[in-house]
């Protein structure tokens, strides 16, 4: 079952087109992360989907359900956490929860004081919101976003304003709840380490569209790329230059990164070893997630390429 | 409703205390003549009813029309602001049922700025001035005839009462209104100002003699229908007339309001 289905999904704010065409599918019990810079379109992106702005083609499907013909039943089981975290400053955070998540059973009170625990806040719930830092804030925000029962979480930004401890433990608080597959997490964020440490799968904006979807995994580790480490690393790579068709980089670390392109990784090998050197190591290489955005946000403004 | 909402209630009492030295130190010459002419003595009348009386004008074009903007104004303007509105509308709650809520809240808001406006201003000046007894005043004030009326102690509570509960549905107009504009404004206080520079626009053009002929069509007009209850007879066709008209303004505006919140976008 997909828990987020987005078709043709389209904005704009006068001439300026926000999200274009957009088509997204997220299953159910994956982590996944919505990158992109600043005004590529993410918040409006997940505003429609939370029915906050209304698009002006295209269909958002929650749960198996449409969110335009079905508001209430689609965003039954949906939490969410977007932008900054806001509540009313003069009431305290256990009714802040309770008037928001629109809920007030013994069951909901168990569930959001054991949520409070976990992320540290139960001890100031019964505090005046307008006393809280902006962590604490946050973190009422991410309670409130599992109130009651949520299936599908969609948090943006989730560890805005937090301190370098707070960031750590609301990660680690994420990645549990990932982990139990039970509940879909939605995130969006700048901070491309937490998407990479928490998320299975990713999508990419750049000026509204999607330039890059699909796992991380897969997203990360291209395939085409070996992290090689021999003895006499400079004779290596004027020796694989000479066998023509690769491209060799060296790394600072002494490594050399091999383009694969007319030999898989095992000829490779073969050959470094007939040709005299020590191979100690072979690995497909793997970028890192800030490495994979950069080059593809960059690379998508090249006018050079093709659109 | 923010706490700042319920200042209403403090300001009221420090109104009702100006009025109290107001009425201690002034002589109304003009008005005591009249009383003599009519063989009666003024002081017999300032009291209870009087007090209550005297403060109804200024209570009801004025305090309450501020109190309902400001209010009003901050319904859905406030919330968009501080981010709120957002968090209420990300769950699965309707626009209509928001809407709904918070046209309810306001409605219960007027109506208890009215009873205590009417309960204080009757029991301050049963204190101040002693208990209610028969209400003499000008018919001008409110352009009822030329000279003083004499109304019976019952009939006159009675008809201060109706005036407070005739401005607690005609009040619902403004407050309508003011809901509107905070849809469309993106600050509360734009929503309030706003609000009150129509209502004061629209009294305004009332009060333009060239422009009787639209006075009928204005909202303030129906709004201020509470005074014929001092008339006798009371016009009570023109009351309900002007009731409908009130009836039909609010309608209208909550209509515009409620088709304009459907369509927003919760950018804040």
């Amino acid at each position: 079952m997909n828990a987020v289905e987005l078709f043709s999904l389209t904005k704009r704010f006068g001439r300026r087109v926000a999200v274009e065409a957009l088509d997204l599918r997220v299953a159910e019990g994956q982590v996944f992360g919505l990158l992109g810079r600043n005004g590529a379109g993410k918040s409006t992106t997940i505003k429609m989907m939370l029915g906050l702005v209304h698009p002006d083609a295209g269909v958002v499907r929650l749960m198996e359900r449409d969110l335009a013909a079905e508001h209430d039943r689609a965003l039954e089981h949906v939490g969410a956490l977007v932008e900054r975290p806001a509540f009313y400053p003069y009431l305290t955070g256990r009714k802040n929860l309770e008037l928001l998540a629109r809920c007030g059973h013994s069951a909901f009170r168990q569930r959001m004081e054991s949520l409070a625990e976990r992320l540290g806040i139960a001890d100031r719930l019964g505090d005046r919101v307008g006393t809280y830092s902006q962590g604490m804030r946050q973190k009422l925000g991410l309670v409130l976003s599992l109130l009651p029962d949520s299936r599908l979480v969609i948090l943006d930004e989730p560890t805005n304003g937090l301190d370098p401890h707070g960031i750590r433990e609301v990660r680690r608080f994420l990645q549990e709840l990932g982990r139990t597959g039970d509940v879909t997490l939605f995130l969006s964020s700048h901070w491309l380490a937490e998407v990479e440490q928490i998320g299975t799968h990713l999508a990419v904006l750049e000026l509204g569209r999607v330039i890059a979807c699909g796992g991380l995994k897969d997203l990360l580790h291209p395939g085409g790329e070996v992290e090689v480490r021999v003895d006499r690393p400079g004779e290596a790579a004027k020796f694989l230059e000479g066998l023509g068709g690769h491209r060799v980089k060296s790394a600072s670390d002494g490594s050399l990164r091999v383009s694969l392109e007319e030999m898989d990784a095992s000829e490779l090998n073969a050959r470094l070893v007939a040709a005299g050197y020590r191979v100690q190591e072979l690995r497909p290489r793997r970028a890192t997630l800030e490495e994979y955005f950069l080059n593809l946000t960059e690379s998508s403004l090249d006018p050079n390429l093709p659109n | 409703m923010r706490r700042r909402t319920y200042l209403a209630f403090a300001s009221y009492l420090v109104l009702l205390f100006l009025i109290y030295l107001g009425m201690s130190y002034s002589k109304k010459p003009w008005l005591a003549q009249e009383a003599r002419r009519m063989s009666l003595n003024l002081v017999e009348f300032m009291d209870g009813t009087f007090f209550a009386f005297l403060t109804l004008l200024p209570t009801l074009t004025l305090l309450l029309p501020v109190f309902v903007s400001l209010a009003a104004g901050d319904l859905v303007a406030a919330e968009s602001q501080e981010g709120t509105l957002r968090s209420m509308l990300a769950r699965p709650v309707t626009r209509s049922r928001v809407l709904a809520a918070k046209m309810a809240v306001l409605a219960l808001y007027v109506a208890a700025l009215c009873l205590f406006f009417a309960t204080a201003s009757l029991a301050v000046g049963s204190l101040c001035f002693g208990p209610p007894g028969d209400l003499l005043f000008p018919e001008m004030v409110y352009r009822l005839g030329d000279g003083l009326r004499i109304v019976p102690r019952d009939e006159a509570i009675r008809a201060i009462l109706g005036a407070y509960l005739y401005a607690a549905g005609a009040g619902m107009t403004l407050g309508v209104l003011g809901l509107l504009l905070s849809v469309v404004c993106r600050h509360a206080a734009s929503a309030a100002i706003a609000t009150l520079v129509v209502y004061f626009m629209s009294h305004i053009l009332g009060a333009i003699p060239p422009l009787q002929d639209i006075r009928p069509f204005l909202f303030t007009t129906s709004m201020e229908a509470w005074q014929y209850l001092f008339a006798d007879p009371v016009p009570w066709g023109r009351i309900v007339r002007s009731a409908a008209v009130a009836f039909a303004f609010t309608a209208s505006f909550a209509i515009l309001a409620w088709m304009l919140f459907e369509r927003k976008d919760i950018l804040d």
